[in-house]
This record gives structure tokens, sequence and C-alpha cells, in this order.
């Protein structure tokens, strides 16, 4: 009988799991003084180090504790950050930055030029197998120090985002000292010369940072800002509201409607130039023959994953990069046609019943699993069979890197941090793309990704774009999805952050009373 | 009761050891007739598995397909149990998930009978270096936490019911392999056992004719009460995502999916974790019954 009753809790208790979960008093210390900002993200980081980090969640943490040459002000200008001023050569393909003067990194060592050029050389070296080394090495051709304070890009060729990709937080400017120390590991033990520097990272549970007490610019607003992974959609919103965190992102859509109501919080919708999309395996069978991936296209839903699934917090994508990314021309959206997809299929000799590996991570994007049981059964619709698997972000990250881990059909999304289509579409499209994990080559497309990295007239460069994202779209490696916007629940008492269009979550000024 | 009485008549034989195993079988009967908790529990398990059986006319509705207009909505007339995320009828969901916890319990637990039955009995009937060997492998696997040891199987063999049903066997064969060599020791030595030997009778033909049959029944009443556990673990695994993938209408993983919803449609979890209440509770019962019934002086 003692197991009896011992069992009956023990299934109680799975039942009541959920309520458990994180939902400790919502007391704050009264204390004076600055304090601890607690943000609450899906998932952790995965490198603090910035050029070996390609997941916007790391991007999160490393925009504060490094600073950039460059950077992109709320209104998405560039304004000046470690470089007060640069000029351009007459053939533009010099490019030569001032820097601040009295600038420190945090072990102490000095920002000049000499620290750029290490930074920057760390990136280009292709023995360091960074991981967006093609973000700069496919256009720099060399870094030389001028003058202490003065420091000259040589270029390639004439580059148009140059700002633009230097404002990329992948461009924050590391310690010399601390990557010559810990080479890669600087991942885990990161200094730059930003407004908040690393104090302790313990991996699933919380990664804080410390306000940097010799910041050379204003200073920090706040003792610590303290970033917890919360997977969990329901107990990141009950953190919000019982105050366990200040911010948090994202909000699960089911949620949105109720924190509004809450006056202790402030919700607010940022646009985001994520596109979110399904890509395909494009060297399998039978994703490698166009029709099936139209099929695919043409057998979703995306107007009911907006408005039912995202509820409203979305739009359908209209191209492979989003509306608000410089380059952008709406190709326009396959319409949903299950008839026609069943119809494609057939043409391409795909028999109902095939199996087909659909993967997604759960937590990282808003209503991420959700979505992908939708495309699921959209896709059982038209006669294939569809294994699911979720994953937790790191270990679909190692998943999806690897062609050989077997996947057909993974859930991911981009934002251009650049908010230029150059990033939009070299990392994913081009044959050798950084970021290509469908495997999809295609050589009139790499020539015009090429041609339009390589232009400088604006109106060219669109028509370039304009082009290759029709190509893009009739070639479908992807299933284009939505548009997403950023939902930021903040506490009352936060001020200062904010959501940029390149889906950055803006730290950097937050202040709580 | 009718499939007792049904063994009881295939037990039929002449021999003067089947009619005392059949009076046996009579009072076991008669015993467990009288406990009310224990038919309780009987009609509770015969209710779920006659469900899991006919699950494909009970259910309402086709447990799979979505239907987004009218997602989370609670129970209704037409939906006595409400609409989950993406709009399927829950109740049928539930139904059609009675064949899957059934089946995971019942595989599961087989599975672990089978090689757990099979390892005691040669440990317990031989001893010597067999019985050492094989018992200290099963200490070592009975030194893990059970639920850790299934998590860490399933997460070696990749997600998925059927490797949660070898999962939760292999964590369950100690058990049994313990107590199937405790009760072989305790009549290897019997004077009937002896007398085969002096007839001549193989070391295998004694196992299989005379010591598992006198040794099964502390045997049966544990497998109705692992089913039980083997059901929570499943459930667990496929809470945690280790388990059945969507859109399996497993009840680990409607409870686990629910959770997101609890605060604007508690039904979608609260439901499947009734169901799982419901059917670990009807096992519970019965094993109890099965135990008292079957030697009122065993503990388990």
């Amino acid at each position: 009988m003692k197991r009896l009753i011992s069992l009956t809790i023990a299934s109680l208790m799975l039942l009541l799991s959920a309520c458990g979960n994180n939902a400790s008093s919502g007391e704050q210390p009264a204390a004076e003084g600055p304090k601890d900002l607690v943000v609450a993200l899906g998932s952790e980081p995965i490198s603090l180090d910035p050029q070996d980090a390609s997941d916007g969640i790391s991007l999160h943490a490393t925009e504060l504790i490094y600073d950039k040459l460059v950077t992109f002000d709320k209104d998405m200008n560039i304004i000046p950050e470690l470089a007060k001023e640069w000029s351009m050569s007459e053939d533009g393909k010099s490019w030569t930055f001032t820097l601040q003067e009295g600038a420190k990194f945090q072990d102490g060592e000095p920002v000049n030029a000499e620290a750029v050029k290490a930074s920057f050389d760390r990136i280009l070296d292709k023995n360091n197998k960074l991981k967006r080394r093609s973000l700069f090495a496919d256009f720099i051709e060399s870094v030389s120090v001028e003058s202490e304070y003065k420091v000259t890009f040589q270029l390639k060729f004439q580059y148009a985002p140059l700002l633009a990709t230097l404002a990329h937080p992948n461009g924050g400017i590391h310690s010399p000292k601390n990557t010559a120390e810990k080479g890669k590991s600087v991942g885990k033990s990161p200094v730059g010369s930003g407004p908040y520097q690393f104090k302790e990272w313990i991996s699933g549970e919380k990664l804080v940072l410390e306000a940097n007490p010799n910041y050379w610019g204003e200073k920090p607003k706040v003792k610590s800002i303290t970033f917890k992974p919360v997977v969990e959609n329901a107990a990141r919103s009950l953190m919000l509201e019982t105050g366990e965190a200040d911010v948090i992102l994202p909000i699960p859509a089911t949620d949105i409607d109720r924190l509004k109501n809450n006056d202790q919080v402030k919700v607010e919708l940022y646009p985001s130039n994520r596109n979110l999309y399904m890509g395909m395996n494009t060297q399998k069978a039978p994703f490698d023959n166009v029709k099936v991936r139209q099929a695919l296209n043409y057998a979703v839903d995306k107007e009911t994953i907006v408005n039912k699934i995202m509820m409203g917090n979305a739009k359908p994508a209209e191209a492979a990069i989003s509306g608000l990314t410089w380059g952008y021309s709406p190709v326009g959206t396959y319409p949903y046609d299950p008839e026609k997809a069943k119809q494609l299929l057939a043409e391409a000799g795909v028999k109902p019943g095939t199996t087909i590996k659909l993967w997604t991570p759960e937590g990282r994007y808003l209503m991420d699993r959700q979505l992908s049981e939708f495309v699921q059964a959209n896709l059982q619709a038209v006669g294939f069979n569809v294994e699911f698997r979720k994953w937790e972000w790191g270990a679909y990250q190692e998943a999806i890197d690897d062609p050989n881990s077997g996947y057909d059909l993974f859930l991911l999304s981009w934002a251009v941090p650049t908010n230029d289509a150059d990033w939009g579409l070299r990392p994913n499209f081009s044959t050798e793309g950084s970021n290509n994990r469908t495997l999809f080559s295609n050589a009139e497309l790499d020539a015009l990704i090429d041609q339009g990295m390589k232009t400088t007239n604006e109106e060219e460069r669109k028509q370039i774009y304009a082009k290759a994202l029709q190509i893009i779209k009739d070639e479908a490696p992807w299933i284009f999805l939505v548009e997403m916007k950023q939902p930021i629940g903040v506490r009352k008492n936060v001020e200062g952050v904010y959501g940029s269009n390149t889906e950055r979550l803006i730290l950097r000024d937050a202040d709580k009373k | 009761m009718s499939q007792i009485d049904l063994a009881l008549q295939q037990d039929e034989s002449t021999s003067e050891h089947a009619y005392a195993s059949r009076s046996q079988w009579k009072m076991m009967v008669s015993r467990f007739k009288k406990n009310k908790r224990a038919m309780v529990g009987f009609w509770m398990v015969v209710f779920c598995v006659t469900v899991a059986l006919l699950a494909p006319w009970v259910a309402p509705y086709d447990p799979i397909e979505q239907n987004m207009q009218i997602m989370l909505e609670g129970p209704s007339l037409s939906h006595p149990f409400g609409t989950d995320e993406f709009g399927r009828d829950i109740l049928s969901r539930i139904i059609h998930g009675t064949q899957i916890s059934l089946m995971t319990g019942i595989v599961g637990v087989l599975i672990a009978v089978i090689l757990g039955v099979a390892l005691g009995t040669i440990s317990g009937y031989f001893g010597g270096l067999a019985d050492t060997l094989i018992m200290r492998i099963m200490d070592i696997f009975m030194a893990f936490p059970s639920f850790l040891l299934a998590l860490a199987i399933v997460s070696v063999l990749g997600p998925g019911m059927i490797n949660v049903m070898i999962a939760i066997g292999i964590f369950s064969v100690p058990t049994f392999a313990r107590l199937s060599r405790s009760s072989v020791i305790s009549i290897k030595d019997k004077e009937y056992i002896e007398a085969v030997k002096a007839m001549g009778g193989s070391n295998l033909h004694i196992i299989i004719k005379h010591v598992i049959p006198n040794s099964i029944a502390p045997i049966i009443v544990l497998s109705s009460m692992r089913i039980a556990t083997a059901i929570i673990t499943a459930a667990g695994l496929s809470f945690l995502g280790m388990g059945a993938q969507p859109p399996t209408p497993e009840w680990g993983a409607m409870l686990s999916t629910g959770r997101e919803y609890l605060r604007v449609a508690p039904h979608v979890s609260t439901m499947p974790g009734l169901a799982i209440m419901f059917l670990v509770l009807g096992f519970n019962m019965l094993g109890d019954g099965l135990r008292d019934a079957l030697d009122p002086k065993m503990k388990l």
C-alpha cells in the first residue's frame, strides 16, 4: 500500500510539475543603488568568442563584453564606437579608422591599432578555424597599423556594406593578451573593452557579467547582468510576472495578451529581420529534385502558422530575407495548395508514405516546436511519413553542422546582423557559405551573390539581389515560413532595454530602478 | 474472473501435482474475489485493456488530425475532454494513448521477466561462480536509481518508444533476477526435485518443468506491480522528450506539451495526467490483491 500511495503521489507530482517550476516568490530585496539585472532567454550562449559564435543568443552577451569599431544606433544608422572617425581612399579599397584614445580592455591592456590588427588577424587566419571567418575574410585583404591609434583595412575589392559588417557583433575586438594566452578557449573566458565584463558561467544555470568600472564610455548603470537559460515558455513568463526575471525573450505567443494586461510588466513587439525557415538537405533524395522542394513549399499553410500558432506575431515570408534588410525585394510566397503539392510529388516520382526526418529545436524561437509539429502534419497530409525529433539547442547546432548526422528537414532561422542582403544570402546560399546547411549549390546564384558583394552602385546591387532572391524562391532549398517579430517582456522598473532590427537584445543602457 | 477460470480448466490433468495446484488456484481466486480493493483494481485494468483494444472504434475523432480552428477549446459536448494546441480531440488521443501505455508497460516488463527469470534461475539453481558473477552484475545495475538508468539507456539508444521499452526492460531485470533466484534457492533442495534428479532428469528438464513453475507466483505479483512502474517511467521519459515523438498520442508527451498552456487551457495536461493516474492505480491495486491472494504471508 505504501508503494501505491507513493506512486499515486508521484503521478500527481508529474502532473503538477509545471506549476512547481520556478514559481518562487517574487520578493525583491529593497536595496538601494545599482542592482543585478536578470535576463531569461530560451537557451544559453554557445560561445562568448564573438568571432566563433554563430547563434543569436551568444551575441546578446558578447555585445556587452566587447566593443566594435562602429555600431548601429536604435534607428540602424552606423555610429562610432571604438573608432571615432574613418576615411576611405579614392578607389574605395582602403579604409583608415582613427580610434578613441584612452580606451582599455578589461584586463588593463590598451585598445590601440595593434590590438585591432591582432583581433582581425586572428579571425582572418584560416588555421584558427573560427566560425565567422568568411564574414570578413571574403573581402578583407589585410589590416595594418598606421600609428598608435590609426588602423587601415586593405580590401580585396570595394565592398559596399563594409561599415555594416564591422558593426556586426562578430566584429567585437578581443584583448590580444587574452587571445594569446587562452587560444580557442576565450569562448569561456572572454576579455573585451565593453561596459560589462565576464564574471562566471555555470552552464545550464547562469552567465553573470558584471559592470566594468573602468569603461571608457558612459558608465554602466546596473551592477551586473545575469543571463539564465529557461527553456520552458511558461516558466519564462512566470519569472517575469513574479519579478524573478527583469527581461524575458521570447514571450510565448499564448502569453503575450495576458502579460500586456499586467501592470508590472511592459510587453514590446520589436520588428526583427529574422526569417524562420525549414531547411532541406538538397543533396539527399528526394530533396535533390526541385519539384519536391517546391511541393513542400506548397504543402505548408503559412497563413495558419501566422494566425493560429504565432497568434498574429509574425507574417508570411515573401523572400529569403526580411523586408527590413537592405536589398530586399518581395518575390512572393508559395500559396498553400496541397493538391498542387501532391501533383508535383507524383511528377517527381515520390511515393506516398516516403519516410523523411524533421528536426527542430525547442524553446529557441517563438513557438518553434509547435510550428514544426504543424509543418509535420502539413507534410503528412500530402503523403509523407514524417519522423519528428526535438533537440536541445546546443546538441541541435552540432547535429545540423554535420551533414552526416542524417537530417532531411530542419527548422532554423537567419537574422542579418549587418542588415544587408550580402550577409543574408552569402552564408546561406552560396556553395561555400558558412551557414549553408542545405548544401545547396547553384552556379548562377553563386555568381550573383559574388557580384552583389563586389558592386557598390546601390541600384545595381538591388537589382542583383532581386534576381538572386527570385532564383532562391524558384529553387526552394528552404520551406519559406515567416518573418518573425521579437516579443520582449520587461519589468516596469527597468529602462533602456530594446530589441534592434537585427534582433539583438540591447542591454548596454539598461537601468533598474 | 473469466481469465483465471479458463486458466483453471486448462490446468486440469491427471497428475496428483496438478490436482493440488488446482485447489490452490481455487483458494486464490476466492481470496482475490473477497478483496474489494483488488477487484476495483482488476476492473480498472480490464477497462483500460478493453479501451485499448477497441481504440479505433470507440475514439470519436482521429487522434492525429489537426484542426487549428478549434485549438485549445475547453471540455464541451462534442469534445468531452477539450482540444489541444492543434485542435486535436484530447479524449481520442487519450484513448489511443492507452494502447501505447499498456504496450510499453507490458512489453517492457515481459523483457524484464524473460531475462530476469532466466538469469535468476541459472544463478539460484547452479550457484557457484555463475551465481556470483550474475548477482554482482545485477548489484551494479541496482546501484543506479532506476529512472536515471532508464534515461541513460534511452540517451544512448536514441529517443523512441521501442527504445523506451528496452530501457524499462533492462532496468527491471535485476529486481526479477533477485526475486527468482531467491525462490529457486528455496525450492531446489525440496524432495520432489531430488526425486526427479534421482530418476535421472536433466538439469534443463528440472528447471523448465519443475523449478520455474513452482517459483513463478511471486514473479506474477511483481510483474503486475512493475507494469505500473513501467508505465510511469515511460510517461516520464516521454515527458522529458526521450520517448514518444510527435504526433504520437503518448500520455507523458501530452502532459509535457500541455504545460505551456497550463495558464490558458489547463485541461490539456490535466486529462492525460488523470489517465496515467487511473491506469497506474489500477495496476497497483491489482498487484496488491494478487499478492494477498497468492500468499498472504508473502511480502514484496
